[in-house]
Protein backbone atom coordinates (compact mmCIF):
# COMPACT_ATOMS: atom_id res chain seq x y z
CA UNK A 1 0.00 0.00 0.00
CA UNK A 2 1.50 3.54 -0.58
CA UNK A 3 0.99 5.98 1.90
CA UNK A 4 2.51 9.49 2.21
CA UNK A 5 2.93 9.39 6.11
CA UNK A 6 6.43 8.93 6.82
CA UNK A 7 6.50 8.43 10.13
CA UNK A 8 4.00 5.88 11.82
CA UNK A 9 5.13 5.54 14.74
CA UNK A 10 5.10 8.86 15.80
CA UNK A 11 8.48 9.32 16.70
CA UNK A 12 9.21 13.21 15.01
CA UNK A 13 6.06 14.61 16.42
CA UNK A 14 7.22 17.67 17.52
CA UNK A 15 5.13 17.22 20.62
CA UNK A 16 7.28 14.05 21.82
CA UNK A 17 10.64 15.10 21.12
CA UNK A 18 10.55 14.88 17.59
CA UNK A 19 13.31 17.60 15.76
CA UNK A 20 10.65 20.17 16.93
CA UNK A 21 11.42 19.74 20.04
CA UNK A 22 14.73 20.66 22.58
CA UNK A 23 16.88 23.51 21.68
CA UNK A 24 16.41 23.22 17.86
CA UNK A 25 12.96 23.83 18.13
CA UNK A 26 14.08 27.68 19.95
CA UNK A 27 15.99 28.17 16.38
CA UNK A 28 13.61 29.65 14.02
CA UNK A 29 13.82 30.82 10.65
CA UNK A 30 16.77 29.25 9.60
CA UNK A 31 19.50 30.79 11.25
CA UNK A 32 18.21 34.00 12.67
CA UNK A 33 18.55 35.58 15.54
CA UNK A 34 17.67 32.80 18.14
CA UNK A 35 14.27 33.23 19.81
CA UNK A 36 13.35 32.14 23.34
CA UNK A 37 9.68 30.69 23.20
CA UNK A 38 7.49 31.95 25.97
CA UNK A 39 5.83 29.06 27.17
CA UNK A 40 4.32 30.60 29.94
CA UNK A 41 0.87 31.13 28.79
CA UNK A 42 -1.82 32.80 29.70
CA UNK A 43 -3.59 31.90 33.14
CA UNK A 44 -6.24 34.37 32.38
CA UNK A 45 -7.26 33.10 29.76
CA UNK A 46 -6.49 29.52 30.44
CA UNK A 47 -4.66 28.30 27.69
CA UNK A 48 -0.10 27.30 27.85
CA UNK A 49 1.67 29.11 25.59
CA UNK A 50 1.92 26.24 23.12
CA UNK A 51 -1.97 26.44 22.62
CA UNK A 52 -1.72 30.20 22.04
CA UNK A 53 0.72 29.81 19.23
CA UNK A 54 -1.23 26.89 17.81
CA UNK A 55 -4.21 29.32 17.62
CA UNK A 56 -2.16 31.75 16.64
CA UNK A 57 -1.00 29.69 13.66
CA UNK A 58 -4.33 28.75 12.63
CA UNK A 59 -5.35 32.50 12.21
CA UNK A 60 -2.47 33.04 10.45
CA UNK A 61 -3.02 29.98 7.84
CA UNK A 62 -6.84 31.20 7.71
CA UNK A 63 -5.25 34.76 7.11
CA UNK A 64 -2.96 33.16 4.14
CA UNK A 65 -6.31 31.75 2.75
CA UNK A 66 -8.38 35.13 2.56
CA UNK A 67 -5.36 36.52 0.89
CA UNK A 68 -5.37 34.22 -1.38
CA UNK A 69 -8.00 35.63 -2.91
CA UNK A 70 -8.17 36.56 -6.61
CA UNK A 71 -10.30 39.40 -6.48
CA UNK A 72 -8.85 42.62 -8.05
CA UNK A 73 -7.48 45.04 -5.68
CA UNK A 74 -9.73 47.57 -4.13
CA UNK A 75 -8.36 51.28 -5.33
CA UNK A 76 -7.23 51.75 -1.59
CA UNK A 77 -5.36 48.01 -1.99
CA UNK A 78 -3.74 49.43 -5.11
CA UNK A 79 -2.25 52.62 -3.68
CA UNK A 80 -0.97 50.45 -1.33
CA UNK A 81 0.69 48.23 -4.05
CA UNK A 82 2.36 51.29 -5.94
CA UNK A 83 3.61 52.65 -2.87
CA UNK A 84 5.27 49.56 -1.97
CA UNK A 85 6.58 49.86 -5.49
CA UNK A 86 7.76 53.21 -5.25
CA UNK A 87 9.37 52.60 -1.45
CA UNK A 88 11.30 49.44 -3.17
CA UNK A 89 12.93 51.61 -5.75
CA UNK A 90 13.69 53.83 -3.15
CA UNK A 91 15.05 51.00 -1.21
CA UNK A 92 17.52 49.93 -3.85
CA UNK A 93 18.89 53.48 -4.72
CA UNK A 94 19.79 54.14 -0.78
CA UNK A 95 23.25 55.08 -0.49
CA UNK A 96 25.47 52.81 1.92
CA UNK A 97 24.37 55.59 4.76
CA UNK A 98 21.14 55.06 4.29
CA UNK A 99 21.39 51.66 4.37
CA UNK A 100 23.41 51.25 7.60
CA UNK A 101 20.55 53.72 9.20
CA UNK A 102 17.62 51.81 7.50
CA UNK A 103 18.99 48.09 8.70
CA UNK A 104 19.80 50.19 12.55
CA UNK A 105 15.49 51.00 12.37
CA UNK A 106 14.79 47.64 11.13
CA UNK A 107 17.10 45.69 13.97
CA UNK A 108 15.35 47.90 16.37
CA UNK A 109 12.08 46.30 15.68
CA UNK A 110 12.77 43.18 16.40
CA UNK A 111 13.94 44.02 19.59
CA UNK B 1 40.04 37.73 8.06
CA UNK B 2 36.58 37.33 9.12
CA UNK B 3 33.89 39.15 7.57
CA UNK B 4 32.28 41.97 10.23
CA UNK B 5 28.85 42.22 8.67
CA UNK B 6 28.52 38.85 8.63
CA UNK B 7 28.70 37.95 12.19
CA UNK B 8 24.98 38.54 13.03
CA UNK B 9 25.70 41.39 15.08
CA UNK B 10 26.60 43.58 11.94
CA UNK B 11 24.42 41.83 9.08
CA UNK B 12 25.10 42.47 5.48
CA UNK B 13 23.50 42.18 2.61
CA UNK B 14 22.21 38.60 1.50
CA UNK B 15 24.10 36.52 -1.38
CA UNK B 16 23.35 38.34 -4.92
CA UNK B 17 21.41 35.08 -5.94
CA UNK B 18 18.72 35.89 -3.03
CA UNK B 19 18.79 39.62 -4.23
CA UNK B 20 18.11 38.43 -7.47
CA UNK B 21 15.35 36.20 -6.84
CA UNK B 22 13.80 38.59 -4.47
CA UNK B 23 13.71 41.04 -7.29
CA UNK B 24 11.96 38.85 -9.80
CA UNK B 25 9.84 37.76 -7.05
CA UNK B 26 8.32 41.01 -5.35
CA UNK B 27 6.32 41.37 -7.90
CA UNK B 28 2.20 43.60 -7.91
CA UNK B 29 0.68 40.25 -7.30
CA UNK B 30 2.84 39.50 -4.57
CA UNK B 31 3.05 42.95 -2.94
CA UNK B 32 -1.05 43.21 -2.95
CA UNK B 33 -1.36 39.62 -1.40
CA UNK B 34 1.02 40.26 1.22
CA UNK B 35 -0.73 43.49 2.07
CA UNK B 36 -4.51 41.78 2.32
CA UNK B 37 -2.18 39.59 4.90
CA UNK B 38 -1.12 42.16 6.44
CA UNK B 39 -4.37 43.89 6.75
CA UNK B 40 -5.36 40.98 8.72
CA UNK B 41 -2.46 40.74 11.19
CA UNK B 42 -2.69 44.96 11.31
CA UNK B 43 -6.44 44.45 12.57
CA UNK B 44 -5.63 42.32 15.58
CA UNK B 45 -2.81 44.26 16.46
CA UNK B 46 -4.87 47.02 16.56
CA UNK B 47 -7.62 45.24 18.30
CA UNK B 48 -5.11 44.39 20.90
CA UNK B 49 -4.68 48.31 21.71
CA UNK B 50 -1.17 48.46 20.14
CA UNK B 51 -1.28 52.13 18.33
CA UNK B 52 -0.50 52.08 14.58
CA UNK B 53 -0.63 54.73 12.19
CA UNK B 54 -3.55 53.92 9.15
CA UNK B 55 -0.92 52.64 6.64
CA UNK B 56 0.41 49.99 9.03
CA UNK B 57 -0.41 47.16 7.15
CA UNK B 58 1.69 48.70 4.01
CA UNK B 59 4.69 49.87 6.58
CA UNK B 60 4.52 46.05 7.70
CA UNK B 61 4.99 44.70 4.12
CA UNK B 62 7.51 47.05 3.38
CA UNK B 63 9.41 46.45 6.40
CA UNK B 64 9.34 42.68 6.31
CA UNK B 65 10.70 43.21 2.84
CA UNK B 66 13.11 45.47 3.78
CA UNK B 67 14.51 43.46 6.47
CA UNK B 68 15.57 40.72 3.85
CA UNK B 69 16.99 43.49 1.67
CA UNK B 70 19.12 44.71 4.27
CA UNK B 71 19.94 41.28 5.81
CA UNK B 72 18.53 41.67 9.13
CA UNK B 73 15.93 38.80 8.42
CA UNK B 74 17.40 35.80 6.16
CA UNK B 75 15.48 34.33 3.36
CA UNK B 76 16.43 31.22 1.50
CA UNK B 77 14.46 31.66 -2.12
CA UNK B 78 15.11 27.83 -2.95
CA UNK B 79 12.86 26.73 0.10
CA UNK B 80 10.15 28.99 0.72
CA UNK B 81 8.95 31.44 -1.92
CA UNK B 82 9.29 35.32 -1.42
CA UNK B 83 5.03 35.91 -0.60
CA UNK B 84 5.45 33.35 2.50
CA UNK B 85 8.53 34.57 4.01
CA UNK B 86 7.19 37.88 4.09
CA UNK B 87 3.85 36.93 5.72
CA UNK B 88 5.93 34.89 8.55
CA UNK B 89 7.76 38.10 9.22
CA UNK B 90 4.60 39.89 9.66
CA UNK B 91 3.04 37.20 11.72
CA UNK B 92 6.53 37.37 13.75
CA UNK B 93 6.98 41.31 14.63
CA UNK B 94 2.93 41.11 15.29
CA UNK B 95 2.61 38.84 17.53
CA UNK B 96 5.27 40.47 19.56
CA UNK B 97 3.45 43.58 19.02
CA UNK B 98 0.03 41.42 20.54
CA UNK B 99 2.18 40.43 23.34
CA UNK B 100 3.41 43.64 24.32
CA UNK B 101 -0.09 45.18 24.22
CA UNK B 102 -1.72 42.02 25.96
CA UNK B 103 1.34 42.88 28.77
CA UNK B 104 0.16 46.58 29.75
CA UNK B 105 -3.60 44.93 29.69
CA UNK B 106 -2.41 42.61 32.25
CA UNK B 107 -0.60 45.05 34.20
CA UNK B 108 -3.31 46.99 34.61
CA UNK B 109 -5.52 44.42 35.65
CA UNK B 110 -3.08 43.38 38.03
CA UNK B 111 -3.06 46.87 39.49
CA UNK B 112 -7.01 47.23 39.62
CA UNK B 113 -7.31 43.73 41.45
CA UNK B 114 -4.49 45.07 43.83
CA UNK B 115 -5.35 48.93 44.78
CA UNK B 116 -9.37 50.02 44.82
CA UNK B 117 -7.93 53.62 44.84
CA UNK B 118 -7.57 53.28 41.02
CA UNK B 119 -10.01 50.18 40.26
CA UNK B 120 -12.17 53.01 38.95
CA UNK B 121 -10.13 54.09 35.92
CA UNK B 122 -9.65 50.24 35.10
CA UNK B 123 -13.41 49.94 35.00
CA UNK B 124 -13.83 52.67 33.15
CA UNK B 125 -11.03 51.70 30.47
CA UNK B 126 -12.61 48.15 29.89
CA UNK B 127 -16.20 49.67 29.77
CA UNK B 128 -14.12 51.71 26.55
CA UNK B 129 -13.47 48.54 25.36
CA UNK B 130 -16.40 46.77 25.61
CA UNK B 131 -18.07 49.28 23.56
CA UNK B 132 -15.16 49.46 21.30
CA UNK B 133 -16.15 46.04 20.55
CA UNK B 134 -13.50 43.92 22.84
CA UNK B 135 -14.76 41.07 24.27
CA UNK B 136 -14.75 40.48 28.53
CA UNK B 137 -11.66 38.29 29.58
CA UNK B 138 -14.26 35.84 30.81
CA UNK B 139 -15.67 35.49 28.01
CA UNK B 140 -12.52 35.33 26.14
CA UNK B 141 -10.86 32.83 27.67
CA UNK B 142 -14.02 30.73 26.68
CA UNK B 143 -13.65 31.21 23.07
CA UNK B 144 -9.87 30.34 23.28
CA UNK B 145 -10.80 27.38 24.74
CA UNK B 146 -13.63 26.45 22.40
CA UNK B 147 -10.68 26.87 19.32
CA UNK B 148 -7.83 25.45 21.47
CA UNK B 149 -10.27 22.20 22.09
CA UNK B 150 -11.75 22.32 18.30
CA UNK B 151 -8.10 21.98 16.88
CA UNK B 152 -7.49 19.64 19.60
CA UNK B 153 -10.94 17.63 18.97
CA UNK B 154 -9.60 17.37 14.97
CA UNK B 155 -6.43 16.64 15.95
CA UNK B 156 -7.90 14.12 17.80
CA UNK B 157 -9.29 12.42 14.88
CA UNK B 158 -6.93 13.25 12.25
CA UNK B 159 -3.59 12.28 12.54
CA UNK B 160 -1.82 14.13 10.50
CA UNK B 161 -3.31 17.27 11.32
CA UNK B 162 -2.77 16.39 15.12
CA UNK B 163 1.01 16.55 13.94
CA UNK B 164 0.69 19.66 12.11
CA UNK B 165 -0.81 21.49 15.16
CA UNK B 166 2.18 19.92 17.54
CA UNK B 167 4.54 21.73 14.90
CA UNK B 168 2.37 25.25 15.19
CA UNK B 169 2.34 24.92 18.99
CA UNK B 170 6.04 24.54 19.11
CA UNK B 171 6.54 27.72 17.08
CA UNK B 172 6.81 26.13 13.38
CA UNK B 173 4.74 27.87 10.58
CA UNK B 174 6.62 28.18 7.78
CA UNK B 175 5.42 24.73 4.97
CA UNK B 176 9.02 23.69 4.69
CA UNK B 177 9.61 24.06 8.41
CA UNK B 178 6.63 22.21 9.05
CA UNK B 179 7.18 19.56 6.58
CA UNK B 180 10.82 18.93 7.66
CA UNK B 181 9.50 18.70 10.99
CA UNK B 182 6.44 16.11 11.07
CA UNK B 183 7.90 14.03 7.88
CA UNK B 184 4.65 14.58 5.96
CA UNK B 185 5.08 14.91 2.13
CA UNK B 186 3.82 17.32 0.41
CA UNK B 187 0.63 16.27 -0.65
CA UNK B 188 -0.34 14.85 2.92
CA UNK B 189 0.65 18.13 4.50
CA UNK B 190 -1.42 20.12 1.46
CA UNK B 191 -4.37 17.87 2.33
CA UNK B 192 -4.21 17.75 6.30
CA UNK B 193 -3.79 21.27 6.42
CA UNK B 194 -7.13 22.26 3.85
CA UNK B 195 -8.72 20.36 6.58
CA UNK B 196 -7.35 22.23 9.15
CA UNK B 197 -8.65 25.24 7.66
CA UNK B 198 -12.20 23.82 6.77
CA UNK B 199 -12.37 23.74 10.55
CA UNK B 200 -12.59 27.43 10.20
CA UNK B 201 -15.68 27.75 8.28
CA UNK B 202 -17.00 25.37 10.65
CA UNK B 203 -16.82 27.46 13.63
CA UNK B 204 -20.10 29.12 14.39
CA UNK B 205 -20.18 33.06 13.22
CA UNK B 206 -19.34 34.17 16.56
CA UNK B 207 -16.49 32.23 17.18
CA UNK B 208 -14.63 33.10 13.64
CA UNK B 209 -15.50 37.01 14.49
CA UNK B 210 -13.92 36.66 17.87
CA UNK B 211 -11.09 34.91 16.25
CA UNK B 212 -10.04 38.25 14.98
CA UNK B 213 -10.69 39.57 18.68
CA UNK B 214 -8.87 36.25 20.15
CA UNK B 215 -5.26 37.51 19.22
CA UNK B 216 -5.18 40.80 21.10
CA UNK B 217 -5.65 38.60 24.10
CA UNK B 218 -2.87 36.11 23.52
CA UNK B 219 0.37 36.45 25.36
Amino acid sequence: MSDDWCSPTGEFEPARGGDASGEGARLRNRGETPVELDDEGDPMLGATGGELRMVDAFFHEVALDDAADPRPPTPAEQLAVDNLRTRFERLKAMTPDEQAAERERLLALDR
Amino acid sequence: MADPTRDGSHPGPPPPDALRALDEQYTDAVRDQAHRYAEQRAKRVRRAGWPTPSNYAEELVHDALASIWMGTRRWDPRRTPLYFRLCSIIKDRTWHEIKRAQGRKHVLFDIAANDSAIGGDVEASLAAGASAGDLSPVVLAALTLRVVEALRELGNQDERARVILAAWAEGFIERDEVLAVTRLTPHAYDAARQRILRLAKRLPPELREAGHDLLRRVS
